[in-house]
């Protein structure tokens, strides 16, 4: 029962670590039709942000906000310098958000240098809940990261910049001849991913280490996630987290981390096996 | 639907493949500049006119004039002599050397997941030259060095060696780097008859011709080890948790062996693969066991992730001792000393290795490159251990042709900053181990160490 | 309110549709462009919105260059279109598709008004599931109902009922009336004649012919070249 519980929660922060990891990948991808191979830079970036706030003695919750702001202004620059010109030609985005990223992780290493770095957890220990121990800060980033993919998920869907980026997705000439700017919106989207990776970084930092390679480890879980639950809806983003995160506990629980991993690779080709081919803007 | 964008991207393209030409331009500036080029050479050798004097610049130790350290007659660099004529204390001026250089190439990780372990091997470079110079150089001629990085990439790795070996004529490769790439770059060591020194920790197995292999195996860095833990902390059942390649498996195939005989009891065995960042679901398993010890055999960040994240699961060190094969400075700072403070950590170099020419080396090193250089560890020091070993050979053999320098290779023993080393039948290298515990301040204490540990290792390439 | 094409080229990647076409659209008239299938029609009304990108010439709108703008900053200018195929968000609802080209709620029930009971009350229908003839005077009610001074009409009435045709013409003679430019792609030629002030006629590309419509001679000229 106890170990049950453990299991649940370790695959809820797992989830919660996928899906705010995932977020912005997601965001950029399916709006913009944007592979961003940089994305892990960007998580890698908001960890640095979370390193720098503890080396000068600040709390390490306003790295989370912090993290987003700068990552969100790095986003918007990047979008108007970069992405802008390309966004349209897949092959273009993935070779230069490549370079992006090789280039990111050179500056960290400049500015940082190679070597590991951490971030003390700010709330060290357990708490005891539900009849067992879990780590208090997973209590906390769970919470975190659910209430930022959900408000940032609400946002992209509920409201009326959820319906014109829904249009856009749809159709961008379309939506561009109804009026709307959908540059504004691809910045908007782009600076969104940013800093939702930022936020992700900034989460993560205190549980594992620092270092300008760090966004290498990071990429291929958000694919893997975006696969899954589909790059066409938004809140695919969610559902596959959700099963990347169940998969990879079961598998853990049951057998090892090793089958766990090939478990979920093996989800991701299946689910592109499987998945028909969807309407252009069967958004959810 | 998306034709519109065709002639639009076309008259942009120009602008696409200006910015992709700049950001690789970027990363190429962004990057170390030292990649296949003499390290050294640009300030010593090569500023002088003709002859090459490498050894007159300003940085290089002045026994003299320097207010004497403490032992007068080896401030001149540890001397690679062969231990049969061990005290000719009399400081015979070694010939300076001069002629055609002989070219060692380095080939090390400077970038990518295992580049933070290239800045110490470059610094280390530079008393390859100096030292092996001061001393005479190879059969009279002077060294030169020639690093090329394998981008933690066997393919790349390959490239390097390609390099080192075409480009740069070099007579020796010495490398430091994954065993992917040592896999990957040999065959071009064989087919040029270039003798290649591996000298990083790995798994043991390597067997040949060209090459010898002088890091720590398993055997080496266990079988004297882990008795020795299970005595100290009186730990019975062990858990083995490693990353999924070869290097931990065989690590823990071996540490069956030695649990087992010692009379212990593996309880669980797992292995997670590389880049895993969530270790939940493995501490839970791990605390449900009730080992008594854990063998870590994690690289990089997953070492720290699993490490950090482990306190708060309850199974830290204070709870359930480590002993770790490849916890490393670097690694273990990043931990930091509330996570690390007890752990113990087998391998065959730590800078604090107590010995008057380790002492001397280590502070030589930072005074050279900063009280905050990446620390000198021991990927560096069997590097530096490989070319003196060669040098040895080389002026033994009285040439640097290939097999003639192999053939003085074997049985080869020298006494370095790590310590006494010779080269084994095997083509491995008997070299001491140190277990370091970490201390609550973070530093490294050397509490055990074991001498001239035998590698279980064959090989037999003719 | 002036659209002005001079010497407007465009194509498809490397393959060029326009070669040079030159055409004006004042406010307060009704413009037919005419031509057979694969003369270019289609690709002019996108290059003059913008959503394919001209590679020669020029477009003003009262003088104002938009030849580089996007759609969206072209239709702030006051230009607007209706596009032959895949005019509308099919998986958004009628609703979500008014609110997108500006409308707010209270006036949805107006647009879909304008045809009679056509679309009357079917706001939070999935447009894709409307019929075709649904959708085409749907897209042209939205256009109609903006306050777009220039209007682009590809195919409007492509699939309507016969009644429906007559309606959307009165629309378009009204919208003229209040001053207000139409560039109308037609195929239907009674229509056209009965709508249009000045006649154009495309082929490949190039605009071969046009005049005012009353002219008898440019009429069975246009009807000769399309025949034909």
């Amino acid at each position: 029962m106890d170990a049950l519980t453990l299991e649940l929660l370790n695959g809820a922060s797992l989830f919660a670590i996928l899906a705010i990891v995932a977020l912005g990948l997601g965001i950029v991808f399916g709006l913009m039709g944007v592979i961003n191979l940089a994305h892990g830079e960007f998580v890698m970036l908001g960890a640095y942000v979370a390193y720098v706030v503890h080396t000068v003695g600040l709390n390490h919750w306003l790295s989370v906000p912090l993290a987003a702001v700068v990552l969100f202004v790095l986003g918007v620059v990047i979008e108007v310098g970069l992405i802008r010109r390309i966004h349209r030609q897949p092959e273009l985005t993935i070779l230069a958000t490549f370079g992006l990223s090789v280039c990111l992780r050179q500056i960290a290493e400049l500015v940082f240098s190679k070597d590991f770095q951490s971030v003390p957890n700010p709330v060290p220990g357990a708490t005891e809940a539900f009849g067992v121990l879990f780590p208090t800060y997973r209590y906390l980033l769970i919470a975190i990261a659910a209430v930022v993919v959900a408000a940032t998920l609400l946002a992209f869907t509920r409201s009326r910049f959820g319906l014109v980026v829904r249009a856009i997705v749809a159709d961008r000439d379309l939506a561009e001849s109804a009026g709307i700017r959908t540059g504004m919106t691809n910045l908007c989207a782009f600076g969104v991913g940013a800093a939702t990776a930022g936020i992700a970084g900034a989460l993560v930092a205190p549980l594992g280490a620092v270092e300008p390679q760090a966004g290498l480890a990071y990429l291929p879980g958000a694919f893997l996630v975006v696969i899954v639950g589909g790059y066409n809806r938004l809140w695919g983003v969610a559902a596959g987290a959700l099963t990347v995160a169940a998969v990879q506990t079961g598998v853990i629980h049951f057998y090892d981390a090793v089958w766990a991993q090939i478990a979920s690779l093996a989800l991701a080709v299946l689910v592109l096996q499987f998945r028909r081919p969807t309407p252009a803007g069967a958004v959810a | 639907m998306r034709t519109p964008s065709d002639s639009r991207s076309r008259s942009r393209l120009w602008f696409v493949a200006a910015s992709v030409a700049l950001l690789a331009l970027i990363a190429a500036a962004c990057g170390d500049d030292e990649e296949a080029t003499p390290a050294a050479p640009s300030d010593t050798a090569a500023t002088d006119t003709g002859a090459a004097e490498p050894i007159d610049s300003e940085e290089a130790p002045e026994p003299e004039t320097t207010e004497a350290p403490d032992e007068p007659e080896t401030t001149e660099a540890p001397e690679p002599e062969t231990t049969e004529a061990p005290d000719e204390p009399e400081p015979q001026e070694p010939a300076e050397p001069s002629g055609e250089p002989v070219r060692i190439g380095i080939l090390f990780s400077n970038s990518g997941p295992a580049g933070l372990f290239g800045p110490p091997t470059s610094n280390i470079a530079e008393f390859i030259e100096e030292d092996i110079n001061a001393a005479g150089g190879i059969n009279g001629r002077p060294v030169e060095t020639y690093l090329a990085d394998d981008a933690t990439d066997p393919a790349v790795g390959r490239q390097a060696m390609e390099q080192l070996i075409d480009s740069d004529n070099v007579d020796v490769v010495l490398g430091t780097h994954s065993s992917a790439t040592r896999q990957a770059a040999k065959p071009l060591a064989e087919d040029a008859d270039v003798l290649y020194i591996y000298a990083a920790l790995y798994e043991g197995g390597e067997c040949s011709s060209v090459m010898f292999n002088t890091g720590e195996v398993p055997s080496q860095q266990l079988a004297p080890v882990i008795p020795w833990m299970m005595e100290q902390t009186g730990g019975q059942t062990w858990f083995l948790l490693g990353n999924d390649y070869v290097w931990p498996r065989r690590s823990f195939e071996l540490a069956r062996q030695y649990i087992e005989a010692a009379g212990g009891e593996v309880v669980g065995e797992e292995y997670v693969p590389l880049g895993t960042q969530d270790f939940s679901s493995v501490a839970q398993i791990i605390a449900g066991s009730g080992a008594d010890l854990i063998f870590p055999a994690l690289v990089g960040g997953d070492a720290i992730a699993f490490e950090t994240q482990a306190v708060d699961f309850g199974i830290g060190q204070d709870a359930i001792p480590r002993l770790a094969n490849i916890y490393e400075e670097n690694v273990l700072g990043a931990m930091g000393p509330a996570v690390t403070a007890g752990m113990r950590v087998t391998l065959g170099y730590f800078k604090e290795v107590d010995s008057a020419l380790n002492n001397e080396f280590v502070s030589r090193y930072f005074e050279r490159f900063g009280a905050d250089a990446p620390p000198h560890m021991t990927f560096s020091s069997h590097i530096y251990d490989a070319a003196l070993l060669y040098a040895a050979a080389a002026n033994a053999a009285g040439t640097t042709d290939t097999a003639a320098v192999a053939a003085a290779m074997e049985g080869l023993s020298l006494t370095t900053p790590t310590g006494d080393i010779a080269i084994t039948g095997s083509r491995h290298l008997s070299q001491p181990i140190y277990v370091a515990e970490i201390q609550a301040d973070g530093s490294q204490l050397i509490v055990q160490s074991f001498s001239s540990v035998e590698p279980d290792e064959t090989c037999d390439p003719a | 309110m002036r659209l002005e094409a001079t010497d407007l080229r465009s194509g498809y990647g490397t393959v060029p549709v326009l070669h040079g076409v030159s055409l004006t659209v004042s406010s307060g008239e009704i413009v037919a462009l005419v031509g057979r299938n694969g003369a270019g029609k289609t690709t002019l009304v996108k290059t003059v919105l913008g959503v394919l990108r001209s590679t020669g010439g020029a477009l003003h709108l009262d003088g104002v260059d938009i030849t580089r703008m996007p759609p969206s900053r072209r239709v702030r200018a006051g230009l607007r279109a209706t596009f032959q195929e895949r005019a509308l968000f099919g998986a958004l609802t009628v609703s979500d598709n008014l609110r997108l080209s500006g409308f707010g709620s209270e006036s949805h029930d107006r647009v879909l008004d304008a045809f009679g009971p056509a679309l009357s009350g079917r706001g939070s229908q999935r447009t894709g599931t409307l019929s075709g003839g649904e959708q085409k005077m749907l897209a042209a009610a939205i256009a109609l109902a903006t306050d777009a001074s220039l209007l682009v009409m590809d195919e409007p009435t492509e699939g309507l009922q016969p009644s429906n045709v007559a309606l959307l013409g009165d629309h378009i003679e009204s919208a003229r009336d209040a001053g207000r430019g139409v560039l109308l792609i037609e195929q239907h030629l009674e229509l056209a004649k009965r709508l249009a002030d000045r006649f154009i006629v495309l082929e490949k590309g190039e605009v071969v012919d046009s005049g005012p419509a009353a002219d008898p001679d440019l009429a069975a000229r246009v009807a000769r070249r399309l025949l034909i």
